[in-house]
C-alpha cells in the first residue's frame, strides 16, 4: 500500500517537472532585427539580465531561408562600461536553421550582439542591440551611506579605545603606588 | 605580589605562580601561532588586492570570480574563520576556568564573549570586507568595470581592512604587553627573562604595522590630484601619503625600540618591491591563461605601487633620529614624548613632500614647482597630527594586554 502510494507521489512529481520544463520552451520574448539583406528573430528563453546567462535562439525570419552565424560577440555599445564578452553560439541539435546563444552580460545597459551573417545574399557583419537590465538601482547617497558604516564603528572603537585607555593608566599607576607596600 | 595578596605558604605560592606563568605562556603561545597565521593571510590579501587592481585596469573586471577576487576573498574568508573561532575557543576555556583564560588575559564583547581584543577586531573587520563584496559587485554591474577606488564599497572594503588590520596590530601589541610582564615578572625573581621571544614579538609587531601601509594608501589611487584653497593649489598625494608618518611613529612608540621606524619602512620597501615585481607576471600568466586580451589603456606599471612610496625609509631614518635625541636628551616627560612624536610626524611630513611626486603627470614645470612647495608646510601639518595620534595610539597598544 506504501509503495503504491510513494510510486503516486513520485509520477505526480514527475508530472510537475514536465508540465513546468513544457512551460520552459516558449521564449519569454522575442525580437526582430536586420542585419544588410537579413532579416532575423530572436527569441530570448531567459530575459537579458546582467550576471545571469542569456539563453536565445537566433534565425532568420524567412522561412526557409538558411543562413549561418559565426563570429559572434557581445559588445558594449557607448555608454557601457564593460568589455567585450565571448558568446557561445551552436546550431541546435534539433533544427539546424537556428542558433542556440548563451552570454553572460557582466554589465547593466545596451549592447551589441556583433555577428556575421552568411546567406544566400552574401556575406554580412553588423549589431543587433539588446538591452540588459540590471538590478534596482540605489541612490548614490545611500550606496555612500552604507559603504560608510565601517566609519562609525573604527570611531566607536577609537573612542572605547580613548577611554579603556585612561581608566587603564589610572589602574597602573594605582598598582605601582601600592608596589611598595607589598 | 601573589604571596601578599592570599594567604598561600610561600613553597605554595611560589609554585601556584610558576604554573601561573606556564599557563599563561602556553595561552601567548597559542595566540601567538594563530596571530602569525593570520599575519600571513594579511600578505595574501595584499598581494591579491594589488593583482586586483591591476587586473581591473589591464584586462577588466568581466566577472566577480576572476582569480585575484579568489585570492583575495579566500584570505578573507580564512582570516575569518580562524578569528571566529578564536572567539568561540577562547570564550569556552573562559568558561571552564582554563589557566591563563581569564578576565585579565580576555576582554568581554557583548556580556557573553571572553577573548582577545585583536581576534574580536579583526573579525569583525573581515566580516565587513566580506559584507563589502556582494555590494561591490552590485556597483560593478551598475556602474561598470572602471568604477573608481573612491565609490562607495571600495571605501568599504578599505576602512574594513583597516579595521581588520588594526586587530592584527593588537594582536601582536598585547602579545608585546604580555611577554613584557612576564620578563619583569621573571627579573624580580631573579630567573633569566626571554629576551629573544620579545624581540620577536616586536618583529611581529612593526611587520603588522607596516602592512596598515598598502592597504590604507590606495586611497591615494584618485583621478582628483589636486584642489584650490584660495589661490594656492596642493597636490592631495603628499596629504595621504603623510599616513606613513602615523605608521612610522607608532612603531617607535609600540615597541619602544629605536630603529623600528627604519624598520618598519624597509619591510614597506621589500613589499612595496615584491609587488613590483610579480604583479605583472601575475596578471600576464592568468589572462593568458584565460585567453583575456589586455585593454589599450592598460598601464604599463603597477597600479597600487605608484602611490607607495619609494623613499620612504628616509622618513623612518627621520623618526628613529627624532627617538635617538630624545633619549640623548634623557627627557622621557610625558609631553616630551608627545612633542617628539609631532616632531617626528613633521618630519615625514617634509620628507615625502619633497621627495614623493607621483602626481607630477604631465604638468608644467611652473605649476609643478608652485604646487609642490606649497605642499611641502600641508603635508608637514598633517604629519604632526598623524604623529600626535600616532603617540595615543601606540600607548593604547602598550597597555594592552588582552
Amino acid at each position: 500500500m506504501r509503495s503504491v502510494k510513494n510510486l503516486a507521489i513520485i509520477l505526480l512529481l514527475l508530472f510537475l517537472v514536465a508540465a513546468f520544463t513544457a512551460a520552459g520552451s516558449s521564449p519569454l520574448a522575442t525580437q526582430d532585427a536586420q542585419v544588410g539583406p537579413y532579416r532575423l528573430l530572436l527569441s530570448f528563453y531567459s530575459l537579458p539580465r546582467v550576471g545571469q546567462q542569456l539563453n536565445m535562439t537566433i534565425q532568420s525570419k524567412i522561412p526557409g531561408q538558411q543562413v549561418q552565424f559565426s563570429q559572434v560577440v557581445l559588445n558594449p555599445a557607448p555608454g557601457t562600461d564593460a568589455n567585450t564578452v565571448r558568446v557561445s553560439i551552436n546550431p541546435d541539435a534539433d533544427n539546424p536553421a537556428v542558433y542556440d546563444v548563451y552570454v553572460t552580460p557582466p554589465v547593466r545597459g545596451p549592447w551589441l550582439l556583433h555577428l556575421t551573417i552568411k546567406g544566400s545574399t552574401g556575406s554580412v557583419t553588423g549589431n543587433i542591440p539588446i538591452s540588459v537590465a540590471g538590478p534596482p538601482v540605489i541612490p548614490t547617497w545611500l550606496g555612500w551611506l552604507i559603504g560608510l558604516l565601517p566609519l562609525p564603528l573604527l570611531i566607536a572603537f577609537i573612542w572605547l579605545q580613548v577611554n579603556w585607555r585612561k581608566a587603564r593608566r589610572e589602574q597602573v599607576k594605582q598598582e605601582a603606588l601600592q608596589k611598595p607596600s607589598l | 605580589m601573589f604571596f601578599a595578596s592570599t594567604n598561600l605558604t610561600p613553597a605554595l605560592a611560589a609554585s601556584r605562580d610558576v604554573s601561573q606563568l606556564e599557563a599563561d605562556r602556553r595561552e601567548s603561545r597559542l595566540r601567538l601561532s594563530v596571530a602569525i597565521i593570520m599575519l600571513l593571510g594579511v600578505f595574501e590579501l595584499i598581494f591579491g588586492m594589488a593583482w586586483d587592481g591591476q587586473w581591473h585596469a589591464a584586462v577588466g573586471r568581466d566577472r566577480f570570480l576572476t582569480p585575484p577576487h579568489v585570492m583575495m576573498y579566500s584570505a578573507v574568508a580564512i582570516e575569518g574563520l580562524l578569528c571566529l573561532g578564536m572567539v568561540l575557543a577562547e570564550t569556552l576555556r573562559y568558561r571552564r576556568g582554563v589557566p591563563g583564560v581569564n578576565d585579565q588575559t580576555t576582554s568581554k564583547v557583548l556580556g557573553i564573549f571572553h577573548a582577545p581584543l585583536g581576534f574580536i577586531v579583526t573579525g569583525i573587520g573581515m566580516f565587513l570586507i566580506l559584507l563589502s563584496a556582494p555590494l561591490d559587485n552590485y556597483w560593478h554591474t551598475l556602474y561598470g568595470i572602471d568604477v573608481t577606488v573612491w565609490a562607495p564599497f571600495h571605501i568599504m572594503a578599505l576602512l574594513s581592512g583597516l579595521i581588520a588590520f588594526l586587530g592584527i596590530v593588537y594582536l601582536f601589541g598585547s602579545e608585546a604587553t604580555r611577554a613584557r610582564q612576564r620578563n619583569a615578572n621573571k627579573e624580580a625573581e631573579r630567573v633569566a627573562p626571554g629576551r629573544w621571544r620579545n624581540t620577536l614579538v616586536d618583529f611581529l609587531l612593526i611587520v603588522s604595522l607596516a602592512v596598515l601601509l598598502p592597504i590604507a594608501l590606495v586611497t591615494a589611487l584618485d583621478d582628483v590630484q589636486f584642489f584650490q584653497l584660495g589661490p594656492i593649489q596642493f597636490a592631495i598625494y603628499p596629504l595621504v601619503a603623510t599616513l606613513s608618518a602615523f605608521v612610522l611613529v607608532a612603531s617607535v612608540r609600540a615597541t619602544g625600540r629605536i630603529g623600528a621606524a627604519t624598520l618598519t619602512a624597509l619591510i614597506f620597501t621589500l613589499i612595496r618591491l615584491g609587488l613590483n615585481y610579480s604583479i605583472m607576471p601575475a596578471v600576464a600568466i592568468l589572462a593568458q591563461q584565460e585567453q583575456l586580451f589586455y585593454r589599450a589603456s592598460a598601464p604599463h606599471d603597477v597600479v597600487f605601487v605608484s602611490v607607495y612610496p619609494a623613499f620612504l625609509i628616509v622618513g623612518g631614518l627621520l623618526v628613529d633620529g627624532v627617538y635617538l635625541l630624545l633619549t640623548r636628551l634623557r627627557s622621557n616627560r610625558s609631553w616630551q614624548t608627545t612633542a617628539a612624536a609631532m616632531l617626528a610626524g613633521a618630519l615625514v611630513g617634509l620628507s615625502i613632500a619633497l621627495l614623493e611626486t607621483p602626481w607630477k603627470g604631465d604638468i608644467d614645470a611652473v605649476s609643478f614647482t608652485s604646487v609642490w612647495l606649497a605642499s611641502v608646510p600641508l603635508a608637514m601639518l598633517v604629519g604632526v597630527c598623524w604623529g600626535w595620534l600616532a603617540d595615543r595610539f601606540a600607548i593604547s597598544v602598550r597597555l594592552l594586554d588582552r
